[in-house]
């Protein structure tokens, strides 16, 4: 498969280059990566730092110990760690940058949105382990196991949590429909 | 089987996860219950949903951004490893034929486009989005205008060219560099931060109960780098216990807080609840280098002096012009108050410890800055009283405290205004005008003083050293000048058994091109170099890496104690390290060991912790001091967070000290 076979093009470049091959990672995984933080945060700006972040740890982790054997894995694990950590420290904190708009209430729900949107803030509604297990499973395609590895759990533990995301989702999700009246 | 039953087994009876006996009991319940129908359509058609997400709002514009962010923060990447050494590094983990390819092709891909390969590979860095303002070089201070608070009895004095009032948050004023500002509810923790060039400022503000109760306002500011935005408290310039004068009377009901701190002036901007439009408040934070800066009793500066003049602020574009303070028409006049004592606008239960000198004799006195004040201990710190400071100008901030150990009544206080020293009684008389950081003496020579300095200029570098008793002043040498500007010598000690010898702790607010550390004099010619810390070296990814946040030695046990600050790569844990041979000649061979961890609060918040060694007393018992700043997050007291800490047993087992007495 191309996606496969330009992985592995990348791993070997960084085992022989790192500047190189970080370059083809940071290629092929960039816009995913910024993606999925982006959704799992739900804060463009500070998916940016968080992305920045983990493609740095990456490429120091790259130029200073062995390969991982799952490269995508690996990195979105990067990701979701980085994320947590910053998530974890605001966590009393939430942050009002100051603007005219940030001393108002942010559209509320009473705004009529689509479904892809009503999707988007139940995610943003959802304990973010939740909605961490969620994204990876059923946007990136990661497998239970794989979910398990990002989220350092045992893979009865991710399976479980994953079930559980499911429900809180499915509830997180009709609230919202009924606050939007559709 | 009740819905809330149902609805837990829907995603397990949608996978075919389920035991024949539940499968039929949930279909039994959805045959009869048409909202857990609706949720098992949704479980259904959930995996399609998550699948097919939109495009996140600026998501194109974010992954230019981070394209551009990339290659310049690789660049970054490349010097750090470059000046660290790092090919010996790559070398051993690549093979030096790679490593030597991969420099060839770095130099290959400068000198072939005249650009380097990142910058090829990720695109061009974006330019920077601040001028140098962020290193402002220092001016020299002439007092003129003076902003008075009648109700503290204390004036502001700053320069004419300051415009030092503004008429609202986010406008900028000629001089200042602007952190960073943050509107908030009226209720708990409020923050807000912005990036700015190779600055992120967080200003946090905890206010409780009223919003108006100056004791009530708790604001610090932390400095931390671009790439680390998010590491709350990295460094945190903690402005609490500082000396600080809080402006009130300002003519559109907003006031200010101005504090100093380690060379450099903080300025809070309030804007009252009722301007930002519903119940909030707003602050923005300044800073800008000083080189001297007083608060001055108000009945001593009534009327400005002969010559000078104040001059009309200057107004930024689109502000309403607003009267310099005071005259301000209508307000209450200026009312002298009787006491010229300084008085603290920030709360008295922030009291760091921040310097702790133990004089040499059979009963040692334990000299201490407490939030700002000098005070004295005659029992080994149980019970403590403030000390005088008469002969030094009021309100004045005082860093840190040092002793000629060969002659302990000798005494130095390092100040925002200078450096002072007392003999015995006598008053504190002004040696040097020097804002020093760190202050010792050397064991031979009295009149060798080697002083810790924040770097604001090339070649000026973060020690100085005087070879007459503080008058005149140069750099220890050229290795200690420090890339980048903006660091500083926390610390300073001198080897008791060995005076040729010494150590200083660096400190920078740029840590990902220089971590603090420790620096290492190992002889008479006066070579300092950079102290390995061996597996706990910082920014290694190791979660016991130690970013250094002071230091103590133990001359009779040949102990060097290292304490260290939470950093972005520490978890749970801060340590306290210690060398059992800190005085090996091959400074290489130092060998370290952790004396104790301490465990710091991941939940419910992530916050800034350090523990500070920061003298030791070498008589028996003998005890190792340590100030610790943890925030806890929880709703502990507040005086949980700074605390002194001794320990007996070279750093195992340490008993929190009550510090009675203290005003």
């Amino acid at each position: 498969m191309l996606t496969l076979s330009y992985r592995s093009q990348a791993m070997e470049s960084v085992r022989c280059s790192p500047v190189e091959g970080f370059a083809l990672i940071f290629e092929q995984y960039h816009a995913g990566i910024y993606r999925y933080l982006c959704r799992l945060v739900s804060d463009a700006d500070l998916a940016e730092d968080l992305a920045q972040q983990t493609f740095l740890k990456a490429y120091r982790a790259l130029a200073a110990g062995p390969q991982p054997d799952n490269l995508h894995a690996w990195l979105y694990t990067i990701a979701t760690h980085t994320a947590f950590s910053a998530l974890r420290r605001r966590r009393l904190i939430s942050w009002l940058p100051f603007t005219d708009e940030a001393l108002h209430h942010g559209p509320g729900p009473e705004a009529r949105v689509g479904e892809s949107e009503l999707v988007s803030q139940a995610l943003a509604r959802l304990p973010k382990q939740d909605a961490a297990c969620l994204l990876l499973h059923f946007h990136e395609g990661f497998s239970c196991a794989e979910v398990a590895q990002a989220l350092g759990l045992s893979l009865s533990a991710a399976k479980s949590r994953l079930y559980r995301a499911r429900e809180a989702f499915c509830e997180a999700y009709l609230r919202l429909s009924e606050e939007v009246g559709r | 089987m009740s819905c809330r039953d149902v609805r837990k087994l829907l995603p397990r009876y949608v996978d075919g996860d389920l035991p024949p006996l539940d499968v039929a009991r949930v279909a039994e319940h959805l045959e009869g219950c048409a909202d857990c129908r609706r949720r098992l359509e949704l479980q259904r058609r959930l995996a399609g949903m998550l699948a097919h997400l939109p495009e996140p709002k600026g998501a194109a514009a974010g992954e230019a951004r981070l394209r551009a962010r990339m290659a310049a923060a690789l660049e970054g990447e490349e010097r750090r490893r470059a000046r660290r050494g790092a090919l010996e590094r790559w070398g051993n983990a690549l093979g030096w034929a790679a490593a030597s390819a991969v420099g060839l092709l770095l130099i290959a891909g400068v000198i072939l486009t005249g650009r380097p390969l990142v910058e090829q590979r990720f695109g061009a860095p974006p330019p920077p989005t601040r001028p140098a303002t962020s290193q402002p070089a220092a001016t020299p201070i002439s007092p003129t205008v003076r902003y008075l608070s009648p109700e503290l009895g204390f004036s502001v004095e700053c320069p004419a060219a300051w415009t030092a009032r503004t008429s609202g948050p986010g406008v900028e004023a000629p001089g200042w560099l602007r952190l960073g500002s943050a509107g908030f509810a009226s209720d708990g923790y409020v923050q807000g931060d912005q990036a700015l060039g190779h600055y992120a400022i967080q200003v946090s503000v905890l206010q409780a109960p009223a919003p108006a109760a100056a004791e009530a306002v708790r604001a610090w500011l932390a400095i931390v780098d671009p790439g680390y935005r998010q590491a709350v408290g990295q460094r945190s310039t903690t402005l609490a216990g500082e000396p600080a004068v809080e402006l009130t009377n300002l003519p559109d009901g907003s006031r200010e807080v101005w504090a100093v701190h380690e060379g450099r002036l903080y300025r809070l901007h309030f804007l009252p609840p009722q301007a930002s439009g519903r119940d909030a408040v707003a602050v923005a934070a300044y800073e800008r280098f000083v080189q001297s800066f007083a608060f001055v009793p108000s009945a001593e500066t009534a009327a400005p002096p002969a010559g000078t003049s104040t001059p009309a602020p200057t107004t930024p574009p689109g502000v309403t012009p607003t009267a310099p303070v005071p005259p301000t028409p209508g307000s209450p006049s200026p009312t002298p108050v009787p006491s010229p004592t300084p008085t603290a606008v920030l709360p008295t239960y922030a009291r760091p410890v921040t310097s702790l000198a133990v004089t040499p004799h059979e009963q040692p006195i334990v000299y201490a800055i407490v939030g700002g004040r000098l005070c004295r201990s005659a029992d080994r710190g149980a019970t403590w009283a403030e000390e005088s400071i008469a002969g030094l100008p009021a309100g004045v901030s005082l860093n840190a405290v040092a002793l000629d150990f060969r002659h302990p009544e000798t005494m130095y206080l390092l100040t925002g205004q200078g450096i002072y020293r007392r003999q015995g009684p006598a008053a504190w008389q002004r040696i040097s005008d020097l804002q020093a950081t760190a202050l010792a003496v050397d064991m031979v020579d009295a009149n060798t003083l080697w002083a810790g300095v924040l770097q604001k200029e090339a070649g000026q570098g973060v020690i100085v050293c005087s070879r007459d008793g503080g008058r005149t002043w140069q750099p220890a040498g050229p290795e200690v000048e420090i890339s980048p500007l903006g660091t500083w010598a926390a610390d300073i000690l001198v080897n008791p058994n060995d005076p040729s010898m010494l150590w200083a702790v660096v400190r920078s607010n740029r840590r990902d091109l220089a971590p603090a550390g420790v620096l290492y004099r190992g002889d008479r010619e006066g070579h300092w170099q950079r102290l390995s810390l061996g597996a706990f070296e910082p920014a290694t990814g190791n979660v016991d890496s130690v970013e250094v946040a002071g230091i103590a030695y133990d001359p009779n046990a040949n102990l060097l104690f290292v304490g260290s600050e939470r950093s972005n790569e520490n978890a749970g844990r801060i340590l306290v390290l210690r060398a059992p041979n800190a005085d090996a000649a091959d400074a290489g061979s130092i060998r370290w060991e952790v004396a104790k961890y301490i465990a710091l609060p991941i939940e419910p918040c992530y916050a800034p912790g350090l523990v500070r060694p920061l003298a030791v007393d070498a008589r028996a018992p003998r005890s190792l001091y340590a100030a610790t700043d943890i925030v806890w997050c929880g709703d502990e007291s507040p005086l949980d967070r700074y605390r002194l800490l001794a320990s007996h047993d070279d750093g195992a087992n340490w008993d929190t000290l009550q510090m009675t007495g203290l005003p």
